[in-house]
């Protein structure tokens, strides 16, 4: 990465007294360059309209910035325009397609999940499971975190009718390997659900290749702002679904006795979209495709990563969750001190301008099967630096030495 | 270092007072902290005009919520329960000794609010 990035960041260039901020909690909102908040301004200040209504010229031009933004994210996962829905972020995205696909799961049936799952891929098929009268599987794990292949053909039945699974773990970093668990899961006649928040940011995605039916992320994990988020689908799925709101903009026909639907993408997008949001995103992805793109950034993660999973791992306190090896992971780093409760670490480390995340990340069940009620995450971007790295592990030394001391 | 670690709560994290089930609790009340998934159960004895005799908890936490309840259960004994379960924030950080931030404020009080779920579901 280009030594001086974190100056494209009006956030890092903020001036304050304290120490220079190290920002690592990435896996829940990154920070974003001047080149997105320009665009996103540029929207409000030279071109604001709706994208539904517009003969006039800024609508046009909103339209055209609305459906241009739409094709830079399709390319970016190597899909068509017509396959991305945008919606307001991964949540949004698995709840809206749970109720796209709540006829297809019948009583008897059964749906997969795993157990490192964030809830907001585990609680909307639970719930589908509980009002259609199915089967909710989640798949255990190995005692490192990780998913094992075996155990995923083996719970497959007939009855499968939905897999839903995460790329990459937002706690411990592993990266599943979602082009065998789709493979499988189109063998057996079943969707494959991948929640992408956590891999789309970092590293090449390519929706063909990976072979899956839906895909999920949010713009804000991906320098992008908060409150637009994306779910492709692929055409064929897209076009026999029916869609889960009804409003204004998804319509092909409307009379008093029944309504038809325009077709995807427009059919799932009922309503005024984020339109700004829209924009910033496609901004992002250009900015990063501009730096180097996501191969670089994940290398350069990753690096940053094992570092930190190699010092910390030397300080006797700690103990780093996920697996050992550093080739299936991304760049987040999961750890507890013994003694020390994961928010004492991070408000330990917060007065020292370190930002981590603490607690249980919206992984109950991941928490359950490590046995704890929480950890300490960082989570690496392109604009981290070896420095930073080296701040988190002297601010857990002093962590050890208040709490231990 | 600085305030919130200070050794007043550090102590009170390291050495809780009354973190045991008392036997035969006229009031049992937990409370989960949405935040961080922590859970604490709060214990007490009280007697026949409404007086707390007793007050112990059990759960694991971070410093700020096992100190509160330690220094809650002291201070609890030998007031009435009416009046406990409508401890505040604020009392609770002139027990502390600090002011809490917004994200903190659950830990504060989280043992004051499982009192009040005993208080309620117990004695109403
Ligand atoms: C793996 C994973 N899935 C889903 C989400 C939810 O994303 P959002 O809050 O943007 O809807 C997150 C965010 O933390 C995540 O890390």
């Amino acid at each position: 990465m280009r030594p001086d990035i974190k100056t494209d960041f009006p956030l890092f260039q903020a001036q304050s007294d304290q120490k220079p901020l190290v920002f690592l909690d990435n896996a829940a909102a990154s920070q974003m360059p001047k080149h997105v908040l320009d665009a996103i301004t540029e929207y409000y200040t030279s071109y604001k309209a709706n994208v539904h209504s517009g003969i006039y010229t800024i609508g046009r031009r909103a339209v055209e910035a609305y459906e241009n933004s739409r094709a830079v994210v399709a390319r970016f996962i190597g899909a068509q325009a017509s396959e991305i829905i945008f919606t307001s972020g991964t949540t949004a995205s698995l709840n809206m397609l749970m109720r796209m696909l709540e006829d297809t799961v019948n009583e008897g049936d059964e749906v997969i999940v795993s157990g490192m799952e964030h809830h907001s891929n585990f609680i909307p098929w639970q719930e589908l499971c509980k009002k259609r009268g199915a089967r909710f599987t989640v798949l255990p794990l190995l005692p490192d975190g990780t998913l094992s292949l075996d155990i995923v053909r083996s719970t497959f039945s007939d009855k499968t009718k939905i897999i839903a699974i995460t790329h990459v773990s937002h706690v411990t970093g592993t990266v599943n390997d979602v082009k065998e668990i789709c493979r499988i899961a189109r063998e057996k006649g079943a969707y494959s659900i991948i929640d992408g928040a956590q891999s789309a940011p970092h590293m090449r995605v390519d929706v063909r290749e990976m072979g899956c039916d839906f895909f999920a992320f949010s713009g804000q994990k991906m320098l992008g702002p908060t409150g637009i988020g994306v779910l492709f689908g692929k055409k064929e799925c897209l076009e026999k679904l029916e869609p889960s709101g009804f409003g204004g903009g998804m319509i092909r026909t409307v009379k008093s006795d029944i309504s038809t639907w325009a077709d995807a993408p427009a059919k799932f997008e009922a309503g005024t979209p984020h339109i700004a949001g829209a924009i910033g995103l496609a901004e992002a992805i250009r900015y990063i495709e501009n730096v180097g793109g996501v191969d670089e950034i994940h290398a350069h993660e990753c690096m940053l990563a094992a570092q930190a999973r190699e010092m910390l791992g030397s300080i006797s306190e700690v103990t780093l969750y996920g697996p050992k090896d550093s080739i299936h992971t991304a760049g987040i780093v999961s750890f507890t001190l013994n003694g020390v409760h994961p928010h004492d670490v991070a408000e330990v480390l917060a007065r020292e301008n370190i930002a981590v995340r603490a607690g249980h990340h919206c992984a109950l069940p991941l928490m359950a099967h490590f046995g704890i009620p929480g950890t300490v995450r960082a989570s690496f971007y392109l604009y981290n630096t070896k420095e930073d790295v080296r701040r988190l592990v002297e601010g857990v030394q002093q962590v050890i030495s208040l709490f231990h001391g | 270092m600085d305030d919130l670690y200070k050794e007043h709560i550090l102590n009170h994290y390291r050495n809780p007072r009354n973190k045991y089930a008392l036997v035969g609790a006229d009031l049992v009340g937990n409370e989960t902290n949405t935040l961080c998934g922590d859970e604490i159960t709060m214990y007490a004895h009280i007697d026949a005009g409404g007086i707390i005799t007793a007050m112990s908890f059990v759960g694991e936490g971070c410093a700020i919520s096992q100190a509160a309840a330690s220094l809650f259960t002291d201070f609890a004994k030998g007031k009435r329960a009416d009046e406990i379960r409508n401890v505040t924030q604020q009392d609770m950080e002139q027990l502390l000794g600090i002011p809490v931030s917004i994200i903190r404020a659950r830990c504060a009080v989280l043992a004051v609010q499982a009192f009040r779920n005993g208080f309620n579901k117990n004695l109403c």
